[in-house]
Order: structure tokens, then C-alpha cells, then sequence
């Protein structure tokens, strides 16, 4: 439970194409997987890149696993997330 | 014995060579002229051996293991990511000189990590493809400092392994001609919602210490004043750094800069000289 298990979830979603698509499939079952409690599974099933960096997490993993999920349209939806207060 | 010949600072932003035309005509034209510029002077100096100094993004490593400073001894190939519209495959490198500089690190106290294997990510692979590939008598040894995942490298540390780089070069015994490349910065914002401005009078500031050759005051910044100031991107600054330390008393001449929104990065070009 803490960002280090966020940040291992956005790196294995944004490293693989496969993670990725498994994501897609089903976020919530996804987030089962990794050491996150009921809040962080939440922030990642929803791809709350926002709420995820003020748990900690690296902006830099969260785009990356962000986009590799969304695609390059993705980045508009990214910045509206990441910027809300 | 080999020779230090010279050395570049440059960006290594993906956009570069993945989307180049999203940024204007005209600071697209005079980005790649400035790595042009350096392509030319690098046949001028007759190099056939460059280090190029960057930092991987969580492409190469992951959360599980960050190393703080690698260096590619063995095959080296990339880049990793297939959207920056650079060719995979093999690069040209040089194993033993960069197998001596890991081993004289070791005798010197620098706990380099190495990989026998390394397909690099933008961080080294777009400086190579745009300011390397074309020179067929260059060989390249790719380097990595932790400069993106805090707790980064210490400014100091990164200084300290550049001068024991560059005394690895003067220790070794052939007669190559090196020249380094101290790659990103510089201000950028990756991820946040900063992400896209351009912080251009502190990438002047920075300029301006690379050309007076004012390591020192590069140093004495702190992460939080960098990030603050030229954002997470700007850490790259200690890629810079450290071939700085591998350059020794330098003098510095810009060669050209860019701020590119579009690109989200402020795009700095120099040349660094033996003072």
C-alpha cells in the first residue's frame, strides 16, 4: 500500500503492450494484482493520474503507463486529470 | 595515449525525432542545424570514440532497480522505444574502452552499475541517431546517471565521475580521439501539469555558467531549486554536469537555442573546450 506499488502498476501497464491491454479488458481486476489499498486500487482501475501523483507517484510513470492504456489521443484527458486541484 | 578532443551539451527530447513538426518550421530548422553543427565539428576534430551522457526515463529500468550510474560495456543496441521514429538495431560501440573506465572507476571509489547488454532509451539513442549515426568512424560508449527518479544523483557525484572518466581516457593506452556528449535539459516539465512551459531566462542562466565554464555554480543548485525552476526535466542538467567534470577547466561557446513548447522543452546547444 503505497506509491511504490502504484508506480510498479503504471511501469508494468506502460512497459507492455500486453499489461496494457489487460488493463483495458478490466481495470478493477487489474488493480487486484498489485500491493494497493482500496483508494490506490481505485485511482489506478480509474487511471486517476491526478489523485495518483498526490499519493506520490511518478509523473513521469504515470504518463507513461497513462498513454500506453489511452493511446496518443490520450493526452488532453491526461493533462485535465493531472491538473485538477 | 587517448585523447579528450572535445564535448557538446545538447537535448535528447524524443519530439525531436518522433514529431518534429509539431514545433515551428523555422526552431525545427535551427535545431537540427545546431546538431549539424555538432555532426561537422566532431569530423573536425577527427573523433572516432564519443561517451554520450544521459538518464533513462523508466524505459531501460524499472521501479525495481534504478541504477545511479551505468555504463555499457558490452553490446549496445535501441533504442528501446519504437515511436521516435529512429531505426533499431546496433550501435557501434567500444567495449574496452569502456570496460577500462568501469574498472579504473572501481579502483577510484565510483560504484559504477554495468550492462553487458543495453538497448538504450531517447535519453542517449536521439543524440546518437542525430548527431552519431551518420559518422561511421565514430563508436559509442552510452552512459547513464540517475537523473530522473528522485533521489537523483548528487550534482557532485556526477561531477566526481566525469573527472574519473576523463582520467580513464588519459590512462588508456591507444590512441583514440573521444569526444563527450552531456545530454538533456533543459527546462522541462514531464507528466505534471507544468508540462509544456518553458522556463527560458533559467535555461539563459544555465547557458550563461556553461559558457563563463561555471561548474561550480551549476553544483551549488539544489534538486528543489532546479525542479522549481526548470521542472523535474531539468535534472537532466546533471548529464551536463558530469561532462563537464570529464572536460576539466573548460570554456564553453553556445552553439544554438530553442524554446520549444511544442516540444515541452527548452532545447540548449554548446560546445565545451579545454580552457
Amino acid at each position: 500500500m503505497s506509491s511504490n506499488a502504484l508506480e510498479k502498476a503504471m511501469w508494468t501497464i506502460g512497459t507492455s503492450p500486453l499489461e496494457a491491454e489487460r488493463f483495458r479488458q478490466s481495470p478493477t481486476m487489474y488493480a487486484e494484482q498489485f500491493h494497493l489499498d482500496a483508494g490506490e486500487k481505485a485511482s489506478l482501475a480509474a487511471l486517476d493520474v491526478g489523485d495518483m501523483a498526490k499519493r506520490g507517484a511518478s509523473t513521469l510513470l504515470l504518463l507513461m503507463g497513462f498513454m500506453a492504456v489511452k493511446g496518443p489521443g490520450g493526452m488532453g484527458e491526461y493533462m485535465q486529470s493531472i491538473s485538477k486541484k | 595515449m587517448a585523447t579528450l578532443v572535445g564535448g557538446f551539451l545538447m537535448p535528447h527530447d524524443p519530439f525531436m525525432s518522433a514529431a518534429p513538426h509539431i514545433a515551428p518550421k523555422e526552431k525545427v530548422d535551427n535545431t537540427m542545424a545546431s546538431f549539424r553543427r555538432i555532426e561537422a565539428r566532431i569530423r573536425e576534430l577527427a573523433a572516432d570514440t564519443v561517451i554520450i551522457i544521459g538518464d533513462d526515463h523508466y524505459c531501460i529500468f524499472g521501479p525495481h532497480c534504478i541504477p545511479r550510474c551505468l555504463i555499457g560495456i558490452g553490446d549496445v543496441d535501441g533504442p528501446v522505444e519504437d515511436w521516435l521514429n529512429i531505426p533499431q538495431g546496433p550501435i557501434a560501440n567500444h567495449p574496452e574502452l569502456a570496460r577500462h573506465i568501469l574498472e579504473q572507476g572501481y579502483d577510484e571509489g565510483i560504484d559504477w552499475s554495468f550492462a553487458k547488454a543495453l538497448t538504450l532509451d531517447h535519453g542517449v539513442a536521439v543524440p546518437h541517431h542525430l548527431a552519431v549515426r551518420s559518422n561511421p568512424k565514430l563508436r559509442t560508449i552510452p552512459i547513464y546517471l540517475n537523473a530522473a527518479v528522485v533521489p537523483a544523483i548528487r550534482n557532485q557525484r556526477a561531477y566526481a565521475i566525469g573527472q574519473s572518466i576523463r582520467r580513464a581516457i588519459e590512462s588508456w593506452p591507444r590512441n583514440e580521439r573521444v569526444v563527450v556528449f552531456g545530454t538533456g535539459g533543459i527546462s522541462h516539465w514531464v507528466g505534471t501539469a507544468e508540462m509544456g512551459h518553458v522556463n527560458e531566462a533559467f535555461d539563459q542562466r544555465i547557458l550563461r555558467m556553461v559558457e563563463e565554464g561555471d561548474v561550480t555554480s551549476i553544483i551549488a543548485m539544489t534538486d528543489q531549486e532546479i525542479i522549481e525552476q526548470g521542472g523535474n526535466g531539468a535534472l537532466e542538467l546533471k548529464n551536463w554536469i558530469c561532462a563537464m567534470g570529464v572536460m576539466g577547466a573548460l570554456k564553453a561557446e553556445t552553439i544554438g537555442y530553442e524554446a520549444v513548447p511544442e516540444w515541452i522543452c527548452g532545447c540548449g546547444f554548446t560546445e565545451l573546450k579545454a580552457a
